[in-house]
């Protein structure tokens, strides 16, 4: 059931009990992990903290942990899948959930006792008595009926007529209702998508707590950027989301409007302003900032000799000299670098490039550390994903977790570092896909294969990069194409997961229009039909359903599969 | 009223009709009839006054306002003038001459409908568009004008230079904003023949380097804009100066921020038809604009030029300027005018401008120096962004403002004033790029990039390599690889992989070793050709010199540093000291020349590729030894060749008959006096037919082409098939004790498989180039060993081999092999030749059967089995070659 009141119900619940929480990997869940974390620390919750990478690892975490609780909390996690039955729970044992991965499990959704859902409702539920009926008893009768019908007495001759007739019109009514079920249920599981970020609830928790300061405030900013950074959101939903942070910005950094007023430079201040669409420039050069931005690289074209060329005017057009912008952002020229951004928002116009600039936020603290939104979801993610092999998997979600406290600069700059290497090998693999047309279309979806062998692979072995990077082919591959039809098309894409068990991850994203506005995606349901047909070794393991790891044998049988699904 | 004895079109007829008042603005402007139509008007002046009384009346008020002043359009046509000089006529003759004209022009006016004269001239006929163009660019320039510049008239006659000289000319403010207009408007609208505006597109590409030099060519500006093509010689300077200005104004409309890139844009002039000998230069070319050439022999360093210059007056702190410092001598401020004191100034070093300025000298090319004669050089100027354009050695081509200075210590010499003079550099090419890239048009490009999608473009090269030598399909593989090239590598920029091919060509004489060479040389780049006999260590790598003027000791770039970039090509490799030739071991593996003497320590590159040709020991090339048995080369540098070429004189009969023929033929075809036509009758020779030969023109464009813009990728290379072909190779090499296989050929096969994917414009190398590439290695490789082991070798590899390799080709090697058996029975057994030799085709079944070949027909109807003179006997199973 969902919870209504945040705080009754779920937080002053599990106050003074010990709580173990699952968080999945992704940004937005350590956001929201990172929020909750600093309110039990405040109220001394004994917690324990768990990352779970797939459902395979949720359900052992549970088990291995399930004895000593009563209460769990779920972070991006488990709404889409049927707890109670999964999870086998003892019956003391309560869920919240808060999930930002839709569509959640019914089961979960109408269930009373045992899992509560800290979301707010949707419309596009189902109402309960179309999907569940109360009338199961007596259902139940009339099939013990029916199976005592079948045994051979004599009894069942004197039903008259009228009987019969109405078990037929029940039956009727029933296979009504079913039919009526089925296409509820296959509506509404069609698709997966995402709903409101998980750190945007749990701020909203602090908030209702009166515990919210800039750091919780800061830490919901980088979710919720995260989402629309993996497109898990739309633009508008974005914007709404963010002026509705804005007042929490406003309410935390303003000081009245007088000097010594204003807060010491030490502390942390968030500003909203609008920002560029270009990956970490403040981090990195302006040049190759440029070049590894999908927006900028995807409309300039970048990866022909023209659009190299246009990109070199439209530098050239801005006033902006090559040796400034081939340098450090950080070391440009003072004067250039207090206008560039103005500068860049006039000549991006004239290059039709209109979309360069989305409402963001900045944190500053100290003289030196100056964030956007943007470059710290990304640096996050990167660390999070991080293909060093010295850390287990939990070693990078800590990592990740760490490097959003402000204690922790240097780990961040560490991440933002790792993040330019996962762009530098997602435009250097977009390249060699555009070039020797890799992209190929099957008719009603696009499919490239990432070949292994190449060192920047092993980039791709993580779902949200390779989602980057699908992303990035797409609307490359629908840029160059001269098909108009590409528009309309989705894409999958491959890449080796594990070359020694011959692994392979795939993703299904939907087609660009969907991408900007809804991100809503068929390829959940389309992947395990595919598999279920050609009985192919797939896992449905992420808690995405669009990202599935397959066996490599299997690729070309399940593909067919698919192609014939989709057309 | 007009000055009665200012006859002739130079009066000024302007200024001369607005104060009598006249209505008319254009007076004497249209297409004037001479003077001697006179009685003709003066007959029909009523009429003329008629008519024009009823023109005022039609058009109304308004009509006044289409009268009004507009000095701009005020203005001669430059075509149309009458410059030849009249007798004076009588003060009233002429008035009265004048009116007559004027009223005949009104009625020209009325009579086609038009009230604004300076529309006049699109009705008319005989006008061409032109000047009507610039008139509307003059009315333009006139309305974004400032109050005070509309006071300055433009001219429409520019060439009309009122008795001043050019220079004069071009310095008054009337010309010089004609100028100003007429230039932008050429950079503006210039369209060439393609339709593309020229300039336009020069000026986005120039901005998008960052650069700040515009290039005009000479002959563009001179068939547009004539005038200022006559001016721009005469008065360079003057010129330049309103060119710059104009360009940067035009630069800065098409990038408005361009400003903050680059503070100004300089105007370069390329392509200025006469070209003087610095042997030539005269005072008649004293402050004129000249091209030159010459080899650059030294350069200062760089020196910061004050070009701006700002004074502080240390008695009162004013900061006094600034003063814009011309070429020739210092400006200075005479007194502070704060407080009134007379120096002396420091120079406000915060504030002053700088520019670049290096100082080169050029000295005349050595082949163009008359028998007998000493070199003689120049200083030239380079200024901005031209310096470091040229470095010592470098053959440039240099078109500047020849200036002369005062130099003092000249004038002690020689007792009396002398100048010395200088040339201010504008424009710089160098000789040797001119082939690059730049310097390629897209049609070229064009034609390039549809050259490479020919599916047989590897062939093609192949065969388009020295055309008029016959046969060698091995050599010329090689070499096509050599000039196309490898990638170079620079892991961790620590250490280089070279990315050159080396190749030596070792055979019997008389084999076209050197004609080969001599190709390379013509067709390369960048090409150096020295033969061992004249080469020594030092002439090769480098050597030290004292300069005779500054007595210090400098460095001189040897043939292998010259070739950097480039092509080292060494004939006669074997005859050359043992001594010297080590002396290029680092050069061909390193690409780089490390010298430390007379207390200079330094490493210069080398980054060419090395051709070399050298003979057997004993001159003819002997089969039963191996190769390093039969060339006096040791094995370090052997090995250091990627690709070793044995060419053997072999008789046989059929091969020799067509060398022959096509010697001949070559030398018919080729014949200075003979025309195109003979060309086309004759027919086509054997190896190169279906194979269209590139142009050698494209061909060399195409090397650069590559080489510039193509970088081939290993990106899934079949590392295995490498390795496996390495180890077998370096097996067989251990047993058979011919050349040694180190490392550096997995590299070799690395570098010949990134070059044949360049040769493709291939950016990924694929499985074809390394199965060509493997088997260039083992051909060549096999080629070396002896005789004995190379039948049997040439089975073990014949998988790598056979790639690419026609299967009919295939057959006719065996079947030749087969033949050639036969032959040495018969001559071993009866003593004498056959003329016609008959092998059982079940022989070649078999021998074809061991690689994979099974259909022989279709060989038997070959064009190739034909052309050597084989036929079939299906009957009697025979296969006959008669000889």
């Amino acid at each position: 059931m969902f919870v209504t009141d945040i705080r009754k119900d779920f937080y002053e619940k599990v106050l003074h009990k010990r709580v173990l929480v699952l968080v999945s990997f992704d940004v937005d869940a350590i956001c929201a992990c990172k929020i909750l974390k600093a309110l039990f620390h405040c109220d001394s919750v004994q917690y324990t903290l768990v990352p779970v990478a797939g459902k395979m690892d949720w359900e052992r975490v549970f088990s291995e942990h399930a004895e000593q609780l009563e209460f769990v909390v779920m972070i991006n996690c488990g709404a889409t899948l049927d707890i109670l039955e999964t999870l086998q729970p003892e019956e003391n044992v309560t869920f919240f959930v808060c999930d930002s991965h839709r569509p959640m499990d019914l089961v979960n959704v109408y269930n009373d006792t045992q899992v509560k859902l800290l979301m707010s409702p949707e419309e596009s539920i189902p109402k309960y008595e179309d999907i569940f009926r109360d009338d199961e008893s007596d259902d139940e009768d009339d099939i013990g009926n029916d199976s005592d019908g079948s045994e051979p007495n004599g009894k069942r001759r004197r039903f008259d007529e009228d009987v019969l007739e109405r078990r037929m019109e029940r039956r009727r009514k029933r296979r009504e209702w079913d039919g009526h079920r089925h296409q509820l249920l296959f509506d509404y599981e069609e698709f997966s998508g995402y709903g409101q970020s998980a750190a945007m609830i749990m701020y909203d928790l602090a908030w209702k707590m009166s515990k919210d300061t800039n750091d919780l405030l800061w830490w919901a900013i980088v979710g919720l950027t995260d989402q629309l950074l993996s497109k898990k959101i739309d633009r508008e939903t974005y914007v709404l989301e963010a002026t509705e942070l804005n007042r929490h910005v406003a309410r935390h950094n303003h000081r009245g409007d007088e000097e010594e007023d204003s807060v010491s430079i030490n502390s942390m201040r968030i500003s909203f302003t609008s920002e560029l669409q270009l990956a970490l420039y403040r981090h990195w050069s302006l040049f190759e900032s440029l070049r590894h931005s999908s927006y900028t690289a995807c409309n300039l074209k970048l990866w022909t000799l023209k659009g190299f060329k246009k990109l070199h005017e439209f530098l050239a057009d801005m006033g902006v000299p090559l040796s400034e912008c081939k340098q450090k952002f950080s070391a440009m020229d003072m004067g250039l670098k207090d206008n560039v951004t103005d500068w860049l928002v006039t000549s991006a116009r004239k290059f039709g490039l209109e979309q360069i600039t989305l409402s963001s936020f900045h944190a500053q603290y100290g003289f030196k550390n100056k964030f956007c939104a943007f470059d710290v979801a990304y640096g996050v993610n990167a660390l999070l994903e991080s293909v060093e092999t010295e850390k287990s998997q939990e070693g990078y979600f800590l990592e990740a977790l760490d490097c959003l406290s402000r204690s922790n600069i240097d780990k961040l700059a560490h991440g933002l570092e790792l993040s330019k290497r996962q762009f530098r090998a997602t435009v250097n693999t977009v390249q060699s896909l555009l070039d020797m047309t890799q992209v190929i279309s099957a008719g009603s979806f696009l499919y490239a294969f990432i070949q292994e062998g190449t060192p920047d692979t092993r980039y791709f072995a993580r779902p949200n990069c390779l989602g980057m990077l699908a992303r990035f082919t797409l609307e490359a591959y629908v840029k160059m194409s001269k098909n108009r039809k590409a528009r309309t098309l989705p894409l999958v894409m491959t890449a080796p997961l594990n070359l020694e068990t011959g692994t392979l991850l795939v993703v299904g994203i939907p087609p660009l229009p969907e991408l900007e506005q809804s991100s809503k995606n068929f390829f959940g349901r389309a992947f395990e039909q595919a598999g279920k047909k050609t009985s192919s070794r797939i896992l449905h393991d992420n808690f995405d359903s669009s990202v599935i790891e397959m066996k490599n044998e299997d690729r070309s049988k399940f593909f067919d599969a698919l192609i014939s699904l989709l057309t | 009223m007009a000055e009665p004895s200012s006859p002739g079109p130079f009066s000024d007829a302007t200024s001369h009709d607005r104060s009598i008042g006249a209505p008319s603005s254009s007076p004497g402007r249209s297409d004037l009839p001479p003077f001697e139509d006179e009685s003709e008007i003066r007959g029909e002046e009523e009429i003329v006054q008629e008519e024009d009384e009823e023109g005022e009346e039609l058009f109304g008020d308004g009509m006044e306002r289409d009268y009004r002043v507009i000095p701009e359009l005020d203005r001669y046509d430059a075509d149309h003038l009458d410059e030849e000089d009249y007798d004076s006529m009588a003060p009233d003759e002429r008035a009265e001459a004048e009116r007559l004209m004027r009223k005949r022009d009104r009625e020209e006016a009325i009579a086609t409908g038009r009230m604004r004269p300076g529309l006049l001239y699109e009705e008319s006929d005989e006008e061409d568009e032109r000047p009507t163009r610039r008139r509307r660019l003059a009315e333009r320039a006139a309305e974004g004008m400032e109050d005070d510049e509309e006071m300055i008239e433009s001219i429409e006659n520019l060439e009309d230079m009122k008795g001043h000289s050019v220079r004069e000319w071009v310095s008054m403010a009337g010309p010089r904003l004609e100028i100003y207009n007429r230039f932008k408007n050429f950079l503006r609208t210039f369209v060439d023949d393609k339709g593309h505006n020229l300039y336009r597109e020069k000026i986005r590409q120039m901005c998008e380097a960052n650069k700040e030099s515009l290039v005009i060519d000479y002959n563009i500006l001179a068939s547009q804009e004539q005038v200022l093509a006559y001016f721009l010689p005469e008065a360079p300077a003057e010129m330049l100066k309103i060119f710059d200005e104009a360009a940067k104004e035009v630069v800065l409309y098409m990038f408005p921020k361009y400003e903050q890139i680059a503070k100004e844009i300089h105007v370069r002039i390329a392509e200025l038809p006469l070209v003087e000998e610095l042997r030539s230069l005269r005072q008649l070319h004293l402050n004129q604009l000249i091209r030159t050439s010459g080899v650059v022999t030294s350069t200062t360093g760089i020196l910061p030029q004050l070009s701006m210059v700002k004074y502080n007056c240390p008695k009162c702190g004013f900061v006094l300027g600034p003063f814009y410092q011309n070429q020739n001598q210092e400006v200075r401020p005479g007194s502070c005018p704060e407080c009134q004191s007379g120096g002396p100034f420091e120079i406000n070093m915060e504030e002053t401008l700088y520019k670049n300025y290096q100082r080169i000298t050029i000295q005349e090319s050595p082949g163009k120096v008359a028998a007998g004669r000493l070199p003689r050089s120049k200083d030239a100027i380079l200024l901005a962004d031209l310096v470091d354009s040229a470095k010592p050695g470098d053959e440039i081509e240099l078109t500047g403002v020849y200036h002369n200075n005062y130099d003092g210590s000249l004038n002690t010499a020689n007792g009396f004033p002398v100048f010395a003079t200088v040339i201010q550099a504008n424009y710089i090419t160098k000789k040797d790029d001119k082939m690059a890239v730049g310097s390629l048009t897209d049609e070229d490009i064009k034609a390039i990039v549809a050259l490479s999608k020919d599916e047989r473009i590897g062939e093609r090269i192949f065969c388009s390599i020295a055309p008029s030598i016959y046969g060698h399909d091995d050599i010329k593989k090689g070499l096509a690889l050599a000039l196309f090239g490898g990638e170079p590598k620079n892991p961790g920029q620590k250490h280089k992989v070279r990315g050159d091919i080396n190749i030596l060509l070792c055979g019997d004489p008389g084999t076209a070793k050197s004609q080969f060479l001599k190709y390379v040389e013509k067709t390369a780049s960048r090409a150096v050709f020295t033969t061992g006999q004249g080469a020594s260590a030092v002439g090769l790598t480098a050597y030290v010199q004292r300069n005779p003027v500054s007595r210090e000791w400098t460095l001189e770039a040897g043939a292998l540093v010259l070739a950097d970039k480039g092509v080292c090509i060494i004939d006669e490799f074997d005859k050359m000291n043992d001594n010297d030739r080590t002396s290029i071991h680092e050069a061909m593996e390193q690409q780089s020349i490390s010298i430390s003497k007379a207390g200079i320590v330094t490493s210069l590159h080398a980054r060419c590729c090395i051709m070399a040709a050298a003979n057997p020991i004993g001159g003819r090339y002997n089969q039963s030894m191996t190769f390093s048995e039969n060339v006096d080369l040791t094995e370090p540098i052997l090995s250091r060749f990627d690709i070793l070429c044995v060419v053997r004189d072999i008789v046989d009969p059929v091969k020799d008959e067509m060398l022959a023929r096509f010697v001949t033929d070559s030398h018919i075809r080729h014949h200075p006096s003979n025309s195109g036509e003979l060309e086309e009758n004759l027919p086509e020779l054997p190896t190169t037919s279906g194979l269209e030969k590139i142009p050698q023109e494209l061909f060399k464009k195409y090397i650069i082409y590559a080489k510039e813009k193509v970088h081939p990728k290993l990106h899934r290379m079949d590392q295995d098939k490498v390795a496996k072909m390495y180890s077998e190779l370096r097996r067989e090499s251990m047993a058979t004790g011919s050349i040694p296989i180190t490392v550096r050929h997995i590299e070799s096969v690395i570098r010949m498989a990134e070059s044949h994917a360049r040769m493709h414009l291939r950016e990924y190398v694929n499985e074809d180039d390394v199965n060509m590439s493997i088997r260039i290695m083992l051909e060549s490789f096999i080629d070396t060993q002896k005789y004995s082991v190379m039948r049997s070798m040439r089975k073990n590899f014949a998988r790598y081999l056979s790639f690419r390799r026609d299967n009919n080709e295939l057959l006719l090697f065996i079947l030749k092999q087969l033949v050639t058996e036969q032959m040495t029975f018969y001559r071993t057994r009866y003593g004498s030749d056959q003329d016609v030799i008959e092998i059982s085709d079940k022989d070649l079944a078999d021998k074809a059967r061991q690689i994979n070949i099974h259909n022989l027909a279709q060989f038997f109807e070959s064009e190739i089995f034909k052309a050597h003179k084989f036929t079939h006997d299906s009957r009697r199973k025979l296969i006959i070659q008669t000889l």
